[in-house]
C-alpha cells in the first residue's frame, strides 16, 4: 500500500457542505466532506443516488460553489480567475448535435485563445487516441453510444488537464462496452499520466478502476468508507480477490 | 464502420406523380378563374388571359423591374434589420430570466398592433420615402424573430451550460457557440413568418405613403381601374417571393440543418 500522506495533493476538500432549497424543502446534499485526491491516483466515489456525488465533482469544478467548508484544486479555489480547467467527462456524452466528432472537441479548447490550426490538430490526436481517427466528420447521430463517449472523453483529453472529474461516463453503456471503455481509460491514463476522480454507483466499476473507493452515504452526501484497493491491474472483479473487495464494499453500503 | 446510420434511400411516392397533381391543381384554379370572371365586365374581374396580358405588358415595357426592385430592397433591409436587432435581444431575454420576466409582456402588445398603424406613423415621421416601408416590415418582423428566438432558448440544454463552464467558456462565446446554434432551427420559423408578413405589409406601406413600387403601382391601377395590372402586380410579386423561398431561403436551412437524422428528406 502506498504511503498517502507523501505523495502532491492535487484536489483538497475540507469541511465542504452544500444545500439546496426545493420544492421539498431544504435538502442538505453534502454534509461536512474532506478528502483528498493524491498526484495520479484514481480515486472512486460509490454511493447510491442522492448521496451528492454529482454536486461534489460539480464544486470541484467550479460549476458550483460550496456553501461551507474549503476547495482547492492545485492550491486554488475552482471557478475563480486563474484556476485550472479539469477534464469533466458527464454522465450523459453532451455532444453538441450540431457539431462533428472534430468540432466537438475542439469546443474544449474554443473557451481559451488557442489557434483555429491548434485546435484543430490537437482534437484530431485526441480523436485518434480513443480510436475514432476516420470520424472527424462524423455529426453524434451517426456514432454508436460507444463511440459517442469516446468522443466525450476525447473532448476532455484534449485539454491535457491534470485532473479527470467523470461522473458516471459509462453508466448508460452495455456491459461489453462499459469494460472496453476500463481498459480504453486506463491506457490513456497511463499515457497521459492524469489523476482521476470517479463517481459511480456500480461497485464493480470502483474496484476495476480505483486505488481508493471513499462510500458516501444519502441524506445527507455524507463519507462514511475510505477503502484502499490493492489488487494488481488487469483486474479481474469476478476473481475470488476482486469478488471479495466487491462484496465487502456492498456490505459497507448496505449498512 | 457498421456504426454508421445510412439514411434510407428515397421512395417514389405512390399513385399519381406529384407534377401532374400541381399541373391538375392550377388547371382546375385557372379554369373556377375563368368561369367566375366571365360575363363580368374586364374593370370588375379580368380573366386569366387579360391578366396574362398584363403581366407580358408589365415585362416586355420593362415597367416592372424598377417597381419590383424598390419593393424587394425595402422588403429584404426590414427583414435584415429586424433579424439583426431582433436575434440578440432574443437570446438575451432568453438567456437571463430577469430580463424575460420584465420585458414579457412587451411582445404581445407589439404583436397585436396593425401593420396599417405603423404605416401610418412611418408615413409621419418618414414621409414618402424608402423609409417607410422599410420601417412598417421592421416593426412587423422584430417581435416574431424575437418571440421565435426566444422560444428557442429554452431549447437550450441545461448540460450544455455546464460543459462550457467546466472548460471555463466566458460567457460571450457560451452565446455564440452554444445559444445561437441551438435557436437557429427556431430563428428560421421566425425569419419565414417575418419574411412573409413582412412582404405583404410592405405593400400597404407602400400603398400608403410610396411614389414608388409594386404597392404604390397596384393602388394607382386600382385607382385607374386597371383590374388586370392589379392581380398582375400581386402574381408578380407572390411568385418572386416565393422564388426567393425556394432557392434562398430553404437551400440554406438544408445546408444549415444538415446535422439533423432527417436533414433533407
Amino acid at each position: 500500500m502506498m504511503a498517502a500522506g507523501a505523495r502532491e495533493t492535487v484536489i483538497s476538500l475540507s469541511g465542504v457542505t452544500k444545500a439546496f432549497e426545493g420544492n421539498a424543502g431544504h435538502l442538505v446534499a453534502l454534509k461536512d466532506i474532506g478528502l483528498d485526491l493524491y498526484a495520479g491516483e484514481v480515486l472512486a466515489l460509490v454511493g447510491p443516488s442522492g448521496c451528492g456525488k454529482s454536486t461534489l465533482l460539480n464544486i470541484v469544478a467550479g460549476i458550483q460553489s460550496a456553501d461551507h467548508g474549503t476547495v482547492t484544486v492545485f492550491g486554488k479555489t475552482p471557478g475563480k480567475d486563474g484556476s485550472t480547467a479539469l477534464g469533466y467527462v458527464f454522465q450523459e456524452d453532451r455532444l453538441l448535435p450540431w457539431r462533428t466528432a472534430l468540432r466537438n472537441v475542439t469546443f474544449s479548447l474554443e473557451a481559451g485563445s488557442v489557434l483555429r490550426s491548434e485546435r484543430d490538430r490537437r482534437a484530431r490526436e485526441a480523436l485518434a487516441l480513443v480510436g475514432l481517427a476516420g470520424f472527424e466528420a462524423s455529426y453524434p447521430h451517426q456514432l454508436s453510444g460507444g463511440m459517442r463517449s469516446r468522443v466525450a472523453l476525447a473532448r476532455s483529453l484534449v485539454l491535457d488537464p491534470p485532473v479527470l472529474l467523470m461522473d458516471e461516463p459509462f453508466g448508460r453503456l452495455d456491459a461489453m462496452t462499459r469494460s472496453q471503455m476500463h481498459g480504453e481509460l486506463l491506457r490513456l491514463k497511463g499515457l497521459f499520466g492524469m489523476s482521476i476522480l470517479f463517481v459511480t454507483h456500480d461497485v464493480d466499476e470502483a474496484v476495476a478502476l480505483a486505488d481508493r473507493v471513499i462510500v458516501l452515504q444519502p441524506r445527507p452526501g455524507r463519507i462514511s468508507t475510505v477503502l484502499d484497493v490493492d489488487l494488481p491491474r488487469p483486474r479481474d472483479t469476478a476473481g475470488p480477490e476482486g469478488a471479495a473487495v466487491v462484496s465487502r464494499l456492498k456490505s459497507l453500503i448496505g449498512s | 464502420m457498421t456504426d454508421v446510420a445510412v439514411p434510407p434511400p428515397r421512395k417514389p411516392a405512390k399513385g399519381v406523380p406529384l407534377v401532374i397533381q400541381r399541373i391538375a391543381l392550377a388547371g382546375g384554379f385557372l379554369l373556377l378563374w375563368q368561369i367566375a370572371a366571365s360575363g363580368v365586365p374586364s374593370y370588375v374581374f379580368p380573366r386569366p388571359a387579360a391578366t396574362w396580358a398584363a403581366i407580358e405588358h408589365l415585362f416586355t415595357t420593362g415597367v416592372v423591374w424598377g417597381h419590383l426592385g424598390a419593393t424587394l430592397y425595402r422588403i429584404v433591409v426590414g427583414f435584415l434589420l429586424a433579424a439583426a436587432i431582433g436575434v440578440p435581444i432574443g437570446l438575451l431575454l432568453g438567456s437571463s430570466r430577469r430580463l424575460g420576466t420584465f420585458f414579457s409582456p412587451v411582445l404581445p402588445v407589439m404583436n397585436s398592433v396593425s401593420s396599417a398603424i405603423w404605416s401610418l406613423m412611418a408615413v409621419v415621421w418618414f414621409g414618402l420615402s424608402d423609409a417607410t416601408p422599410i420601417f412598417v416590415v421592421l416593426t412587423t418582423g422584430l417581435p416574431l424573430i424575437i418571440t421565435n428566438v426566444w422560444q428557442g432558448t429554452k431549447n437550450v440544454n441545461a448540460d450544455w451550460l455546464e460543459l462550457a463552464s467546466s472548460v471555463h467558456m466566458p460567457k460571450h462565446k457560451v452565446l455564440a457557440k452554444v445559444y445561437l446554434p441551438a435557436v437557429l432551427p427556431d430563428f428560421f420559423s421566425g425569419a419565414r413568418l417575418a419574411f412573409g408578413f413582412g412582404s405583404r405589409v410592405s405593400l400597404v406601406a407602400e400603398a400608403l405613403g410610396s411614389s414608388y413600387g409594386v404597392g404604390f403601382m397596384i393602388v394607382r391601377a386600382a385607382d385607374l381601374l386597371q383590374m388586370s395590372h392589379v392581380i398582375a402586380w400581386s402574381v408578380i410579386l407572390i411568385a418572386t417571393i416565393a422564388l426567393i423561398e425556394s432557392v434562398v431561403i430553404r437551400p440554406a436551412e438544408r445546408h444549415l440543418f444538415r446535422w439533423r437524422k432527417e436533414a433533407g428528406l
